[in-house]
């Protein structure tokens, strides 16, 4: 046994070992069950029983986001999240909340670069009545002028809300990937340009919906309180008479690499604090990289015993919280970025802060990571794991996100355990090859004056 | 307790410090609202809408619904008069153990408003026998987290890790709770923290609209409505008062542990009094409660926030209401769902999908032991702001004017019922259910009775309650936003306007 292994060892020993009744009831969780099938049309569905709660979450993605989009019409998959709300041909207008609001469940639906997604969380004696909802408005989603005029106006509050009324929120949404990702697809706003979407016609919005919301470019989730045999019945009297879209391409973007350090300084008249966003770019997500590099994030940022926080906030005092993540701000399954965010502390300066963060870096690189600073980390990912596993709207999202991207749902379940094959070489490796200051994007987001 | 999350949800679906008398701009002269004299055909839209969805055909295949099973809570009490509490749920091999004491930010004295906040913030800094690197590098170890937390009435630590490691999580919980080092070292650190998050608030339309709204509804009189803490207060917080409150707040007598999820009562028992059963007794804390309700307002009155930035307005309207528990605060609770319950809600039907004012509007109901609130309202483009405005007050005089009807009040009913059913899915939201029974004094088949008691509520209560809570010739706004635009834009309207800088403090209108 190595001397760090001892001395992980030791370190758990201390806490107390875990007395035998605890100890024999740790476990990875309860089981995900997978049942999955395909419809004639090409609809993708995963059926995951769980009856500890009478609740089902129904959980579509749609392989359509930002990145599909072409230069002078974007901003539509998010205009489409708004119009899926509005009304098709057997639920009028208004009917579609009015219906799920009256199940006191949590609906809603989130715009990422290559998916959008649509969810619904409500008392499984309702489920008929979604799947009902569900494919209708996939079927047959009406899209009038009045109906676009309205979202778009919706859409343009919504853009001055979340990115023009919100500390940091247009650096991250706008300024910042325009030069961190090279491809125009992952680089432009998911909002869009409010001009494209005025200018363009309503057949446009008719075709990108035609195209993008075919069963074949759809993945079905449904997780929670029922009963499999019945709820294929459902999925295929529901959705069976979908007709299928032609196919997609579902190539991702390719990304330049960046091999010259880029810096900007932003004022934000909002911002109460400076706040340092450092990026670098990262690999396809479950590659064997992207998952050294998840774990890295987690070694150095994870937990307030992980190095950048116990440096740069207790130590050293320059900071007032650290974060690293690889998919920022959320993921995207081409090329990715791993992501620093850096809050200042009271009067220190971004430069300051910067300086302790790369010479933190620089130690990983130049002298790696302990075997128990990594395996903290892993412990903190298996935990977050079975955190997730109590609920059903984690378990759909993860289940459609595998069974759209990653090969397959099933494989889920047992994906924690890609943690358990990085080493600590790997780690100071990952970091050496893509955290360098050549190829870093930089922007300090400095509090203006206005406020 | 929950003012501040659901005013940010409000003013992300939006957008409250008082003075004494008003600052008018020239011509804003408070008036009673104009007489409704002729059909508003917006109005008249909206309500034909509402008739129109509730004629639909219900979903096709809905079953009855299933029978809702909480955790049942095992109440217990140490020999040192600790109230041990469990809520058992084997679902997931995890252990919450939540140490609270009646320390929340209402005990601080009003001249060291900060001083909960600090205390908590240095449970999470060591304690006599093990310094912070120890503590955060075994709490890491297990994977789980050991978290600080305050509200406004309560403050503790959350011990959050897997089945295997409850007998640590007890033990740190209990070290942190009791014998925190409260090591001078980390004073500074903190004290820019607490700093960095007033800034914040004060940088942020839901801060300064939740500190804005407290402050009209509670007034000064009370720890609810009290203002942003300045530099100095901050600055002058000393050990010595830190040791101070934490002596008198911290002990057994003045908490209780809460322990959810993959455990026995008599395993939880066992290790509690193995390791809180040493915790000094003391003495209950009184609640600082004050009769002293902030006094009605009697005109109409616009507060403006001038948060110069601004590329929106938030509006929010703010009156008194009853707290949890309390008569008519079912009632509330409906009304919360009529006006802003989702995207059906009355007030997203017309200012998000009628009139395309806003990205989203909701009304929540938020209570502490000096009663409630009500609050409604949403985010809009500045030049929108009156047009908003007149919308809000007449969504929210409906239903004392016109009622809900019997088959919207059965929906209503129907979806509270339905939000109770996905509660039960978490275990976080049953134990902080299971803590606001303890904390607000309410009965202990409070939760249990809950799904029968919304089943009475009558259309008539309904209409009462509506016009005792909107008094709309004393209505208080709140707009977070351009005061030299929103002062132009709102001038002549009926409404009195004062101005405010981001401290809250009263200013000129701007010209």
């Amino acid at each position: 046994m190595s001397r760090k292994l001892i001395i992980a060892g030791a370190v758990l020993a201390a806490l107390g070992s875990p007395s035998s009744a605890f100890a024999a009831r740790a476990g990875a969780g309860p089981k995900v069950p997978v049942e999955k099938f395909t419809l004639p049309n090409g609809l993708k569905v995963v059926l995951s029983e769980d009856h500890s709660a009478p609740v089902v979450t129904v959980y579509t993605t749609f392989r359509v986001g930002g990145a599909h989009e072409v230069k002078g019409s974007t901003g539509f998959a998010h205009l489409f999240e708004h119009m899926m709300f509005n009304g098709s041909r057997n639920v009028p207008e208004g009917a579609y909340a009015f219906y799920v609001d009256a199940t006191g469940g949590d609906v809603n639906a989130n715009t990422e670069h290559d998916r959008t997604n649509y969810y619904q969380t409500v008392p499984s004696n309702y489920l008929e009545g979604i799947l009902y909802l569900e494919s209708n408005r996939m079927a047959n989603l009406e899209i009038s002028e009045a109906a676009l005029s309205n979202e778009k106006s919706v859409v343009k509050e919504e853009v001055r809300q979340q990115q023009e009324n919100t500390p940091f929120a247009r650096t991250i949404l706008l300024d910042w990937p325009a030069v961190a990702y090279s491809s125009w697809q992952y680089a432009h706003s998911i909002y869009g340009s409010m001009e494209d979407l005025s200018n363009a016609p309503v057949q446009a919005f008719v075709d990108f919906f035609k195209k993008y919301y075919a069963p074949n470019n759809a993945t079905l989730v449904i997780c929670g309180d029922f009963e499999p045999a019945k709820a294929r019945a459902l999925v295929e009297r529901y959705y069976g008479s979908l007709q299928a879209g032609a196919p997609i391409d579902y190539t991702f973007p390719e990304e330049a690499a960046q091999t010259t350090a880029v810096y900007k300084e932003v004022v934000d008249p909002l911002a109460p604090v400076a706040l340092t966003l450092v990026s670098f770019d990262a690999p396809k997500p479950r590659s064997a990289d992207y998952v050294a590099l998840e774990l890295l994030a987690a070694t150095l940022a994870g937990g307030a015993s992980a190095r950048m926080p116990r440096v740069l906030v207790d130590d050293k005092k320059l900071s007032a919280g650290v974060t690293l993540q690889v998919g920022f701000p959320w993921m995207t399954y081409g090329p990715s970025q791993m992501v620093a965010l850096l809050v200042a502390s009271q009067g220190t300066k971004p430069a300051d802060l910067r300086a302790a963060f790369w010479a933190e870096l620089e130690e990983v690189q130049k002298r790696g990571v302990s075997a128990a600073e990594v395996e903290r980390a892993r412990a903190k990912l298996r935990k977050q794991h079975v955190d997730g596993l109590g609920g059903t709207h984690y378990k759909a999202a993860q289940l459609a996100t595998y069974e759209a991207f990653f090969g397959g749902a099933e494989l889920f379940a047992g994906d924690i355990a890609r943690f358990d094959r990085v080493t600590p070489a790997d780690l100071q490796r990952v970091a050496k090859k893509y955290m360098t200051q050549p190829a870093s994007v930089t922007f300090d987001i400095i509090p203006g004056a206005a406020q | 307790m929950r003012t501040r999350m659901l005013v940010a949800v409000a003013i992300a679906g939006l957008a409250c410090r008082p003075a004494s008398s008003g600052t008018q701009a020239p011509g804003n002269e408070a008036k009673p609202p104009p007489a409704d004299a002729k059909p508003d055909p917006k109005a008249a839209a909206a309500a034909a809408k509402r008739a129109q969805l509730a004629a639909l055909p219900p979903l096709p295949g809905v079953e009855a619904p299933k029978p809702v099973k909480f955790p049942e809570a095992q109440v217990q009490t140490l020999a040192n008069g600790l109230e041990l509490i469990v809520l058992e749920d084997h679902e997931v091999p995890r252990v919450g153990v939540m140490a609270i004491a009646r320390a929340g930010k209402i005990y601080a004295p009003a001249d060291q408003p900060s001083l909960a906040q600090l205390t908590s913030m240095l449970l999470a800094e060591g304690t006599t026998k093990r310094d912070k690197v120890k503590l955060d590098t075994q709490v890491d170890a297990t994977g789980g987290s050991l978290s600080p937390f305050f509200d406004d009435e309560l403050s503790g630590v959350i011990a959050d890790v897997l089945t295997r490691d409850a007998a640590f999580a007890f033990t740190a919980a209990a070290e942190v709770m009791a014998t925190p080092s409260l090591p001078e070292s980390a004073f500074d650190k903190l004290k820019g923290q607490i700093q960095q998050s007033i800034d914040a608030d004060k940088a942020s339309p839901f801060g300064l609209g939740a500190r804005m709204a407290a402050r009209l509804v509670y007034g000064s009189e009370s720890a609810y409505g009290r203002p942003f803490p300045t530099p100095q207060q901050v600055e002058g917080m000393t050990r010595a008062q830190v040791e101070a409150f934490h002596k008198r707040h911290f002990v057994a007598s003045n908490a209780m542990l809460v322990v959810a999820g993959d455990i026995t009562p008599a395993e939880a028992r066992k290790l509690a009094d193995k390791t809180f059963g040493v915790w000094a007794k003391g003495e209950p804390v009184a609640i600082p409660k004050s009769d002293k309700r902030k006094v009605a307002e009697t005109v109409r009155k616009i507060h403006i926030v001038d948060r110069k930035a601004s590329a929106q307005a938030s509006v929010l309207m703010v009156v008194p209401a009853p707290g949890i528990g309390k008569e008519g605060w079912l009632q509330i609770r409906v009304l919360e769902q009529a006006l802003g319950g989702g995207l059906s809600g009355r007030l997203n039907m017309v200012l998000r999908e009628q009139l395309g004012l806003t990205y989203g509007a909701s009304a929540f109901h938020a209570f502490g032991y000096d009663g409630g609130a009500f609050y409604a309202g949403g985010s809009t483009k500045t030049n929108s702001a009156p047009e908003f405005l007149d919308a809000l007050v007449k969504l929210l005089e409906e239903p004392g004017k016109d009622g809900v009807d019997q088959v919207e009040l059965r929906r209503l009913l129907l979806k509270m019922s339905g939000q109770f059913a996905i509660e039960a899915e978490g275990l976080q939201t049953i134990t902080m259910k299971t803590i606001q029974q303890r904390v607000f004094g309410l009965a202990p088949d409070f939760w249990e009775r809950y799904r029968g008691d919304i089943e009475s509520i009558t259309v008539e209560q309904i209409k009462a309650t509506s016009n005792s809570l909107i008094n709309q010739s004393a209505a208080q706004v709140v707009i977070i936003g351009r005061a030299d635009k929103l002062t132009k834009e709102l001038s002549g309207r009926g409404w009195a306007i004062e101005v405010y800088n981001t401290d809250l403090e009263k200013t000129a209108s701007p010209k």
